[in-house]
C-alpha cells in the first residue's frame, strides 16, 4: 500500500466522520476503543489475539496480543509498552471459563532505549476476574524490542510490529455507522440497521490498516505448562488493566 | 480484598451486571500492602465478535470489554441474539448455533492436536481448516465471521437447517492478507513500517 494512498484514505475517512485524523486512532482493527477511557489510553487497547503452534518447537505454542493501534512510521521511535498497564493472557484449562493460569506482562521505564519488559510463567493468579495484582514470579526481564528468554522454555518479544489485521474498516463504518460513534460522537438511533447491504468489490475494497503498526506482545510457551491437569483443550483471552 | 470479594458475591446474587462490579471496584488502585490493583479496561479473544455484534450505543461494546467470559451468557449473548435475528434476519436455529460458538467469548485451542491453527477450528470440529483451533496470522477472521453471520456456513456444516436468509453481498469484505509481511521466525508478525 502506497503511503500516499493510505493517507488519502485516512483523510477521507476522517473527513467523512468530521474529526481530526488523530482521533481515528480511537476506532481500529478487530476490536476498537469504544470508551473515552480506552481512547485516552491506546496502550490498553487490545487489537488482536493469536494462538498457533510454534513452527520451531513442536512442544510449544505461540501466544500473541497486539495493543496500541495505528502507530505511524514516524511514531515508531517513541512508542513503548505502557508501563502503567498490566497485560495478561488468561487461560482456562478446566472448562469453566474462569482463568486457571495467567501469563502477566508488564514494563518498567518509558523510553524505547531503556524500557524493560517482564513475563511471568503461566501461573495461578492471585485473583480471578477483573481486579488483579502482579504475581510474584516475573522471571528475567528483557529489553523492549528484543527477543529474550524470561525463563527456561519460554521465548518472548515486545516491540513495534506491522499491524497484522486486515479489514475494510471504512466500509464497515459505512454499513454500521454506529460503530464509528466513538470517533465522531454521532449517536445512531437504529445502531443495528445496516446502511449499506454490500461490501466493496475486490480491488476497490481496502485494507485500511496496511502501513500502520502496533505494539506486539509475543511469547512461545510450552504446551504442557498451559494444560495443567486438564484435557488439553484450553480457553484463551487477553486483558489489559490499569 | 475480602471486601471486594464480598461485594462481588453480593452483586452477583442480586443478578446485576459485571459492569457494575467493575465500576464498584475501579477506584481501588492500591491495596493495603502497597501492591497495585489493576482494573480490567479491555478484553479480547475472538476478533470481530464484540465489534460486529455489540452496538456502541447503550455502551454494549464497553460492557463486554469490561466483563469476564462468565458474564457473556448474560450480556454478549443478548447482543448476538439481537443482531442475528434482527439485523441479519436469521432463524432461531442458526442464531442458537452462533451463540453456542461465540459465547462465552474465548479463543478455544486444542493443544493435543497438531497444526495448523484455524480460527474457530475446535468449535467447528476442524471445518475451518484444522482441529487445533486458535488463530493463525493469515486466518481471514472477518470473512469467517461474515460467512457465519450472513452466509451459509452454519447450514453447510449441518448444524442448523438452511433458512434461506443468506445475504451474499455481505459474506466477504474482499480484503485478504496480501499487504502483510509475516515472517517464518519469531516473532512472526512483520517488521514495522
Amino acid at each position: 500500500m502506497k503511503s500516499t494512498r493510505k493517507a488519502k484514505i485516512l483523510l477521507a475517512l476522517a473527513a467523512a466522520v468530521a474529526v481530526p485524523v488523530a482521533f481515528v486512532a480511537r476506532v481500529h482493527g478487530s476490536d476498537h476503543a469504544d470508551t473515552p477511557a480506552l481512547a485516552a489510553r491506546p496502550g490498553a487497547d487490545i487489537t488482536d489475539v493469536f494462538a498457533f503452534p510454534d513452527p520451531a518447537n513442536a512442544a510449544n505454542v505461540i501466544l500473541a496480543m497486539d495493543v496500541h493501534p495505528l502507530i505511524t512510521p514516524g511514531q515508531i521511535s517513541s512508542v513503548v509498552l505502557d508501563p502503567d498497564v498490566l497485560y495478561q493472557f488468561k487461560i482456562d484449562n478446566s472448562g469453566d471459563h474462569v482463568e486457571d493460569l495467567v501469563i502477566q506482562v508488564h514494563a518498567e521505564g518509558s523510553s524505547p532505549a531503556t524500557q524493560r519488559v517482564f513475563f511471568s510463567t503461566p501461573v495461578r493468579p492471585n485473583e480471578t476476574g477483573t481486579s488483579n495484582t502482579l504475581v510474584g514470579s516475573t522471571g528475567t526481564s528483557g529489553a523492549f524490542n528484543s527477543t529474550f528468554s524470561p525463563t527456561t522454555g519460554m521465548t518472548a518479544f515486545v516491540g513495534p510490529r506491522e499491524d497484522p489485521f486486515f479489514f475494510d474498516l471504512s466500509q464497515f463504518f459505512t454499513i454500521f455507522p454506529d460503530r464509528a460513534t466513538p470517533i465522531n460522537g454521532k449517536a445512531v438511533s437504529d445502531p443495528n440497521v445496516p446502511k449499506s447491504t454490500t461490501w466493496r468489490a475486490p480491488g476497490v475494497a481496502t485494507d485500511f490498516l496496511a502501513g500502520y503498526n502496533v505494539i506486539s506482545i509475543v511469547v512461545s510457551v510450552p504446551k504442557a505448562s498451559l494444560k495443567g491437569s486438564g484435557t488439553g483443550k484450553i480457553n484463551l483471552w487477553a486483558t489489559t488493566g490499569v | 480484598m475480602s471486601a471486594i470479594k464480598i461485594a462481588t458475591i453480593t452483586i452477583t446474587l442480586l443478578g446485576l451486571s459485571g459492569v457494575m462490579l467493575v465500576a464498584g471496584c475501579s477506584s481501588s488502585s492500591t491495596g493495603g500492602s502497597g501492591t497495585k490493583t489493576y482494573t480490567q479496561m479491555d478484553r479480547l479473544a475472538n476478533p470481530a465478535i464484540n465489534e460486529v455484534f455489540a452496538t456502541v450505543a447503550n455502551n454494549r461494546h464497553q460492557t463486554n470489554d469490561q466483563d469476564r467470559p462468565v458474564d457473556d451468557p448474560m450480556e454478549l449473548a443478548n447482543d448476538v441474539d439481537s443482531f442475528m435475528t434482527g439485523t441479519a434476519g436469521r432463524s432461531t436455529a442458526i442464531t442458537n448455533v452462533v451463540k453456542a460458538v461465540v459465547v462465552p467469548d474465548t479463543m478455544v485451542i486444542d493443544l493435543t492436536k497438531s497444526g495448523p491453527a484455524a480460527y474457530l477450528g475446535v468449535q467447528t470440529n476442524g471445518a475451518t481448516g484444522g482441529k487445533f483451533g486458535g488463530r493463525a496470522l493469515t486466518d481471514d477472521v472477518i470473512d469467517t465471521s461474515l460467512g457465519i453471520i450472513f452466509g451459509g456456513t452454519i447450514p453447510a456444516l449441518g448444524l442448523a437447517p438452511d433458512d434461506g436468509k443468506e445475504i451474499a453481498t455481505l459474506t466477504s469484505d474482499n480484503v485478504g492478507p496480501g499487504a502483510k509481511h509475516f515472517t517464518g521466525t519469531f516473532p512472526f508478525i512483520g517488521a514495522p513500517h
